[in-house]
């Protein structure tokens, strides 16, 4: 129990007394010696087109609301939007609340931000042999963009809605552009499948919506009560929130063709938050496979340069390595935050040095592109390239030497 | 004796002549409260009897008209003398040399030997004036130094005192009060005690549970209620518990009072029984205090107020279910003026009792929301006074600790966040723990909702991530390594697969993680 004492013993002689005024003052800082000895971590800001107005995450705060799979027994769990306990709270902007406890939803939907996961499938694949293919991909794109959209929208206005008959939409523009497109489908590999959660996609990409293409989703936002969605899918449990739409797409699978089998797979180093719930761990940040386009080998690493002595970080991403051309390849590390941006770009030539590391690093030699030092454009440095274990490095390098001619 | 008996009845009444007894009590109350005021940083737990330079002149005239300033030979010759009418005299000449108000020569009285004296003839009940004269003496030289005391002590005053208590003389009964309200509240418990095992409850507690209050004079009523807080008071050891058990019922009797100074010293009285173990709280709140308490709280008399706040902050430092007796009896309404009250001190109590209420249980968390204290709180990070603000962030993070997730969401939507970081600064490095592990433990409940998300957007928002890699070079390293945890934790630039820590640097270069040759690497 936290309860503490009264630090002051007061009696009828000292309670009149002057207080001393006690300022706040300001931290001090460890010296020298001990901060050298000191880790020092940077944080993470997730919010990078960080919105000039301080409320803006604020306004979309709705309180807290657990996961469906925290539920043990459906409704009678304590998940709500805001507050589930009977009426007796203030709002603030943006809060909705349940109107009991009793009726408060265990698969409450909460929506992701615009920057966290987003159903992004990649781009069409481009090198693709059908064309059907392409618009296969096209169309499942805009369907999905569109239903991401629609679900962000009412959602937002009202995080009580029933998004059944969204998703029996789904079902039946995902049925017909399986007929009219999907023959192709089967024969794509994996590395070209649209992939579901597609966290790191371009944005770009991610948000177009592809001409000529538009969905409709019911009309008709049935607001009662959502239903756990647990009895409907086996799959690990349904979390919206969690943002992993691979969990989704068991759902969403079961009516659409098994060639969506394979992308989830992959998917399945999956961040479970729903079952940190017993614990005290904190939440495993999610992970963001992106799947490049035409890209034959793809790696998440880590990518310092050598500045000086010593090797600073560039920052960390995939790394994927594509044709380009004839008989040149062509490798890119994208940066795994939600801007994807380029940490390297460069074709690989066979003059290109690169050597095994350590345990798990790769390093190669060259001008760097994009620019790394503004003073000496044009100057090869080395490069670090670490990755998870020492198979992959040994994998990397020995592709690296295949393709570099 | 009948003779002297006589002589000294006459005396008596002479002595009395002109002036009632009344009138001889109201002066002294009235000059006593001047003297408590002045004497504020001495031992104020004795009160002494001081008569004003004006009243000794008056009150001089012997039997021929003559004033007479007595020396000490010739009080102890006339204390023991043969005659009771020179004794009193010579008691009355000591008495008025002790109260007066330029340093009385109380030692040379002690050395002289005369305490026991005086002790005798507090016992004479044939001669009230001589009582009387030597119990206003004794209870002057008891409130000296500690060692005077002592020799009051030690002289056996104690039961005689006690005895005094039922005199059928009011200002007898009265100057018997005072004198062991002087004994008991010399400083520590031994003298308390003493009087406890020496039977001296008893016969004060009959006086205030027998009669309606209003029978006695408001002085000696006063007197009677500051006595028995002198015996409440002390820790190490605080009263026996059977002593305990015996007051409280006494103490709600003087709840009822409706004079501020009674009621302020009773409630100084529960301050001082309810700062201890839960047993000691459970007995005041079985005796049915709390309700009053409460009541008090309300009275907007800061001394009253004061006391009050203390003993119901006490309180809730008990269990829960002492916690709960509080509650039920509406103690939060009352917080909302309290936490914004002009005196700091007593906003600190109030926040400081909040922070202990919001240690208890989800139901009693609940009802600090429901009284609408939460955003008081919040008000008070933002802008109140640093003391006060302290305990806040204590109420805070206690609430962060047992809340549920639902009552943390509440919290965050009422805008704890900004406030709470915005205290990192503060050079107090405790402060700045518990805050962090308010943070984290947020950061955590989030986590096990859909919202953590929005909340690191929101604590980046409010600045709470320079904050934090800001407090990794703070002096306290138990402050970093919680900043750094929740880096770690919550805004981790690593994977969980582990890509972490870059290559460190060293004095040689770098040191990557597997010790392993580094390869070289040659143009």
């Amino acid at each position: 129990m936290a309860k503490r004492i009264a630090d002051k013993e007061l009696t009828d002689r000292n309670w009149d007394q002057e207080e001393e005024g006690e300022e706040a003052g300001t931290f001090s800082m460890a010296s020298d010696d001990v901060l050298k000895n000191r880790p020092i971590k940077k944080a993470k800001r997730r919010n990078l087109g960080s919105e000039a107005d301080g409320g803006g995450t604020f306004k979309g705060f709705k309180g807290f609301s657990l996961t469906p799979s925290t539920t043990s027994a459906g409704p009678t769990s304590a998940s709500f939007s805001g507050f589930g306990n009977g009426g007796s709270f203030k709002g603030f902007g943006g809060l909705t609340f349940n109107g009991s406890a009793s009726s408060s939803v265990s698969a409450d939907i909460t929506t992701k931000q615009t920057n966290g996961a987003s159903l992004s499938p990649a781009q069409s694949a481009g090198s693709s042999s059908s064309t059907s293919y392409k618009e296969y991909s096209r169309q499942l794109t805009a369907l999905n963009c569109s239903v991401r959209d629609w679900i962000t929208k009412h959602v937002n206005d009202n995080p009580l809605c029933d998004l059944n008959p969204i998703f029996r939409d789904y079902e039946r523009h995902l049925t017909s552009i399986e007929k009219k497109y999907g023959a192709g489908a089967s024969d794509v590999s994996s590395g070209e499948k649209p992939a579901v959660p597609a966290n790191t996609a371009p944005p770009p990409a991610a948000s177009f919506i592809p001409a000529g293409v538009s969905f409709n989703f019911g009309q008709k936002v049935d607001s009662t009560v959502l239903s756990s969605f647990g009895p409907k899918s086996t799959a690990p449990s349904f979390s919206f929130s969690s943002g992993n739409a691979s969990t989704q797409s068991p759902l969403f699978g079961a009516a659409s063709s098994q060639s969506f089998a394979a992308p989830k797979s992959e998917n399945t180093p999956q961040t479970d938050e729903n079952g940190d719930e017993e614990t005290e761990d904190p939440p495993k940040p999610e992970i963001k496979e992106v799947k490049e386009e035409d890209a034959f080998y793809s790696k998440k690493c880590k990518m310092f340069y050598k500045k000086d002595t010593e090797f600073k970080e560039k920052g960390v991403g995939t790394l994927h390595l594509k044709q380009s051309g004839e008989d040149k390849t062509q490798m890119i590390i994208r940066a795994d935050t939600n801007l994807g941006n380029i940490l390297l770009n460069i074709i690989l030539q066979s003059s290109l040095p690169c050597s095994r590391v350590g345990k798990n690093n790769v390093m190669l030699v060259c001008v760097p592109n994009p620019t790394i030092d503004d003073k000496n454009p044009n100057t090869p440095i080395p490069l670090l390239i670490r990755v998870k274990t020492e198979e992959d490095a040994n994998e990397l390098l020995k592709i690296l030497e295949e393709k570099k001619g | 004796m009948s003779a002297d008996c006589d002589s000294g009845a006459r005396l008596c009444q002479f002595k009395n002549k002109g002036k009632d007894t009344n009138e001889l009590r109201r002066r002294r109350a009235e000059v006593s409260v001047e003297l408590r005021k002045a004497k504020k940083d001495e031992q104020i737990l004795k009160r002494r009897n001081v008569e004003s330079p004006v009243d000794e002149h008056v009150e001089e005239q012997d039997s021929n008209g003559q004033t007479t300033q007595w020396s000490v030979e010739k009080i102890l010759e006339g204390m023991h003398s043969e005659s009771l009418p020179y004794q009193l005299q010579a008691t009355q000449a000591a008495r008025k040399l002790i109260s007066r108000g330029k340093n009385p020569p109380i030692d040379s009285i002690i050395e002289a030997g005369l305490i026991p004296r005086f002790v005798y003839f507090l016992s004479l009940s044939e001669c009230a004036p001589i009582q009387f004269e030597a119990a206003w003496a004794l209870t002057n030289i008891a409130s000296g130094t500690s060692e005077q005391t002592k020799a009051v002590v030690e002289g056996g005053a104690i039961t005689a005192f006690i005895n005094l208590v039922s005199s059928p003389h009011p200002h007898i009964s009265e100057q018997a009060i005072w004198a062991l309200g002087n004994i008991a509240g010399c400083d520590g418990p031994n003298f308390r005690d003493l009087v406890i095992k020496h039977k001296g409850l008893q016969p004060l507690l009959i006086l205030v549970t027998t009669n309606d209050l209003s029978v006695y004079p408001t002085a000696y009523l006063r007197n009677l209620t500051w006595t028995l807080s002198n015996l409440c008071r002390n820790k190490d050891p605080a009263p026996p518990l059977e002593a305990v058990v015996q007051l409280l019922p006494g103490l709600l009797h003087l709840l009822h009072s409706t004079d501020k100074e009674v009621l302020a010293d009773t409630c100084w009285a529960v301050s001082y029984l309810t700062d201890g173990s839960n047993e000691r709280i459970e007995l005041v709140v079985r005796a049915g205090l709390v309700p009053h308490l409460v009541r008090l709280l309300a009275c907007g008399e800061n001394t009253i107020v004061t006391p009050a706040l203390r003993s119901l902050g006490n309180i809730v430092t008990g269990t829960d279910e002492q916690t709960q007796s509080v509650l039920n009896a509406g103690a939060l309404a009352l917080f909302p003026q309290l936490l914004r009250h002009p005196r700091h001190n007593i906003q600190k109590e109030a926040a400081w009792t909040v922070s202990n209420i919001t240690a208890g249980k989800h139901s009693q968390i609940q009802e600090v929301i429901d009284a609408g204290l939460i955003p008081i709180l919040v008000e008070i990070l933002r802008h109140g006074e640093y003391k006060t603000q302290k305990e806040a962030v204590w109420a805070i993070t206690n609430f962060t600790s047992g809340g549920t997730v639902e009552q943390v969401g509440y919290l965050v939507n009422c805008h704890v966040l900004p406030s709470l970081v915005r205290l990192l600064s503060t050079k107090e490095s405790k402060i700045i723990l518990i805050i962090l592990d308010a943070i984290c433990k947020i950061l955590q409940m989030a986590a096990k909702t859909g919202e953590s998300d929005k909340l690191y957007l929101m604590f980046e928002e409010v600045g709470g991530l320079e904050k934090l890699e800001a407090l990794q070079y703070h002096d306290n390293e138990a402050v970093y390594k919680s900043s750094l945890d929740i880096i770690n934790r919550f805004f981790s630039l690593e994977n969980e697969d582990d890509m972490s820590l870059g290559p460190e640097a060293t004095t040689d270069g770098y040191d990557f993680q597997a010790p392993q040759n580094q390869g070289t690497f040659k143009f």
